[in-house]
């Protein structure tokens, strides 16, 4: 789209001498494609990151059922509230970057999906995949806090493995692939949008007005 | 408290204390060793002892000169109850201190699990309630669920439980208490108390298995005697290097234990994770480095005995031998780690002088060469009124059980005690 910045006020000039009036619409020149920064760097580092997360968290959960043989229906101890706290924050380590860098590559890649003309430039489908995003991502994220808030009294109400486990395991699966897919498609959203902001200024110049034209999506 | 502790030392920039914050401020704090019973022997060891104090000895820890030396000790305290008058009608009390070794825990990366644990488990509550103590005092049921399986046995045969303030509680310390049903007065006083030591290796609580050492303690009257009874149970720090948190806590139980009325009988049991006598300073091996520090691991039973006005009953009972016992180990070596005291013969005759030993089974798989045997397992008495007597005193669940290990890797004191009935 285009859009006509007003122009500076001038003083009428003689009609016989006056060049036509340059005001035809001109074309929002497209960034440049630079292949290397199609984001799949970041996004292949966002899934190793996120997978060495998972992979910690299973491995995890494999310790508790492999050595240490807990078994769902036997009494849930007490005194190990404070190791589960920090032996699930180990997969975080690699979980909370992981879903930082797949974001901002999820950003780079949806710009340059756009920008490279493999994706057609669709504002409504755009605002679809952002509302979407966030939906997951917000849902997502409170999960995992609203249930690791709650962690505490939950965790002292169990009195099975089963309970508490189960209670973590499950909450912590369903908040991490909510939230994963909510920041691949908020980040896709981000970069389709940020390609087709791109805007263009272009100088006008005709007998009644002098200006900019700004061109690009708002 | 701890907490508040650890935080102030932050703040302030400094290490948190390895003392009490109430070390000095007891009148036994301030008692000279030689002037002591129980001490006595610990002065004797001291190149220079002359005035030092307890409080001295616990803050400067002054190196042994040699082993300390409890013989007197123990013969006095097996004199001092001999001389005693026999009692014109008793009432027998039999109790039992035992850790049961049910540990079954993680922590990150690493699983702590007392060999056979599974079968143990269903085993201990009927065994041990089924052999007549009236009074168990037990260590290392660490999980409520072997408390609940106590529990259901305990109701089954008549005994009353005390596992702590809460399940969550009672899993930090590990102990339970059962006393039978028909002994305990109902018109009271029935008080059971629980209390952690202010001093700990922190490390096994977090990220450890979840261990916070600790003392139950619970007072009733005795319905045959009309006797007031304070029983308390414990299970302090283990290892030699640790001696520091051992004695504190000790000294802690012990000052609980001389704060009971003076006409009423204090049992204190448990495994204090320390004998009464170590030939040599230096013993066994833990990946290739040499154990030190043997003697002042003997500082812990001494200390219980000062501050709680304590006698042993299986030294009354004429049947603490372990000096005679200790000094007939072989001298450490690699064969150690073949076999049980480097001689599995031996096991035959010394077998019944420790609790603590290669000779158990589940003990040699967990700590082969890396521990002095002895005697750590406890039933000590104070009894300012001299009312009560020790028919016998042994070391109990020896035998293996007919799965070919023993019930715990520890084995048990078993007392019988006589009160005056009128």
């Amino acid at each position: 789209m285009l859009m006509e910045l007003p122009a500076r006020a001038v003083e009428p000039e003689p009609a016989v001498s006056s060049p036509p009036v340059q005001a035809e619409v001109i074309p929002v020149p497209r960034e440049p494609v630079d292949p290397s920064r199609s984001g799949r760097g970041l996004l292949a580092v966002g899934g190793v990151l996120l997978g060495l997360g998972a992979a910690g968290r299973l491995a995890t959960e494999g310790f508790w059922v492999g050595p240490a043989k807990l078994e769902a229906s036997e009494p849930f101890g007490q005194w190990s509230i404070p190791n589960i706290a920090l032996f699930t924050g180990f997969s975080n380590l690699f979980v909370v970057p992981g879903l930082v860098v797949t974001g901002l590559g999820a950003r780079r890649h949806g710009a340059w999906r756009v920008a490279s003309g493999r994706r057609s430039d669709d504002l409504a489908r755009t605002r679809r995949t952002r509302a979407l995003g966030w939906g997951l991502l917000g849902g997502g994220l409170s999960l995992w806090a609203v249930t690791r808030a709650l962690a505490i009294p939950v965790l002292h109400g169990c009195t099975t493995n089963g309970c508490a486990y189960g209670y973590l395991e499950s909450t912590f699966w369903l908040s991490l692939g909510t939230t994963v897919t909510g920041v691949a498609l908020v980040g896709l959203a981000a970069g389709e949008r940020r390609a087709a902001r791109r805007f263009s200024v272009v100088p006008m110049l005709g007998p009644q007005r002098r200006g900019l034209a700004v061109g690009g999506s708002f | 408290m701890r907490w508040l502790v650890l935080g102030s030392a932050l703040l302030c920039g400094c290490s948190p204390s390895m003392l009490p914050l109430d070390l000095g401020e007891h009148r036994l704090d301030r008692a000279a060793l030689a002037d002591s019973p129980a001490l006595e022997h610990l002065a004797a060891a001291l190149p220079d002892a002359e005035g030092l104090t307890v409080e001295d000895l616990l803050r400067e820890h002054p190196a042994y000169a040699r082993a300390p030396d409890p013989s007197a000790l123990l013969e006095q305290m097996r004199a001092d109850h001999i001389a005693l008058p026999p009692l014109a009608v008793a009432a027998p009390l039999r109790v039992l201190s035992y850790n049961t070794g049910l540990l079954d825990r993680w922590y990150p990366f690493a699983v702590v699990k007392v060999p056979q644990v599974d079968v143990r488990r269903t085993r201990s509550p009927a065994e041990l309630l089924g052999d007549g103590w009236d009074v168990l005092l037990l260590q290392e049921v660490w999980d409520q669920r072997d408390v609940d399986a106590f529990t259901q046995e305990a109701a089954r045969r008549g005994y009353l439980v005390h596992s702590g303030s809460s399940a969550a509680a009672h899993e930090e310390h590990g102990l339970l208490m059962l006393v039978r049903e028909a002994l305990v007065d109902p018109d009271g006083p029935d008080e059971r108390a629980e209390e952690t030591f202010e001093l700990q290796r922190d490390i096994e609580s977090f990220p450890g298995p979840g261990i916070e050492r600790g003392l139950l303690s619970w007072r009733f009257r005795h319905a045959p005697t009309g006797l007031v009874i304070n029983l308390f149970d414990t299970h302090t720090t283990a290892f030699p290097e640790l001696a520091w948190v051992r004695e504190a806590q000790v000294r802690q139980l012990g000052l609980r234990a001389d704060a009971v009325q003076y006409d009423e009988v204090v049992v204190v049991a448990g495994d204090i994770n320390g004998g009464a006598y170590y030939p040599l300073d230096r013993f066994g091996e833990v990946a290739g480095e040499p154990v030190v520090g043997w003697w002042r691991n003997a500082q812990a039973y001494a200390l219980l005995l000062h501050y709680g006005a304590l006698w042993d009953a299986h030294a009354a009972a004429g049947q603490a031998d372990d000096v005679a016992f200790m000094d007939r180990l072989p001298p450490f070596g690699p064969a150690y780690l073949r076999e049980p005291l480097g001689d599995a013969a031996l096991c035959e005759e010394l077998a019944a002088a420790f609790t603590a030993t290669d000779c158990n089974s589940l003990y040699f798989e967990q700590y082969a060469a890396t521990e002095y045997p002895a005697r750590i397992d406890h039933v000590l008495v104070r009894d300012s009124m001299e009312r009560v007597r020790v028919r016998d005193s042994a070391i109990v669940y020896r035998e293996p059980l007919a799965e070919g290990y023993e019930l715990s890797d520890h084995y048990g004191v078993g007392v019988t005690l006589l009160l005056p009935a009128s």
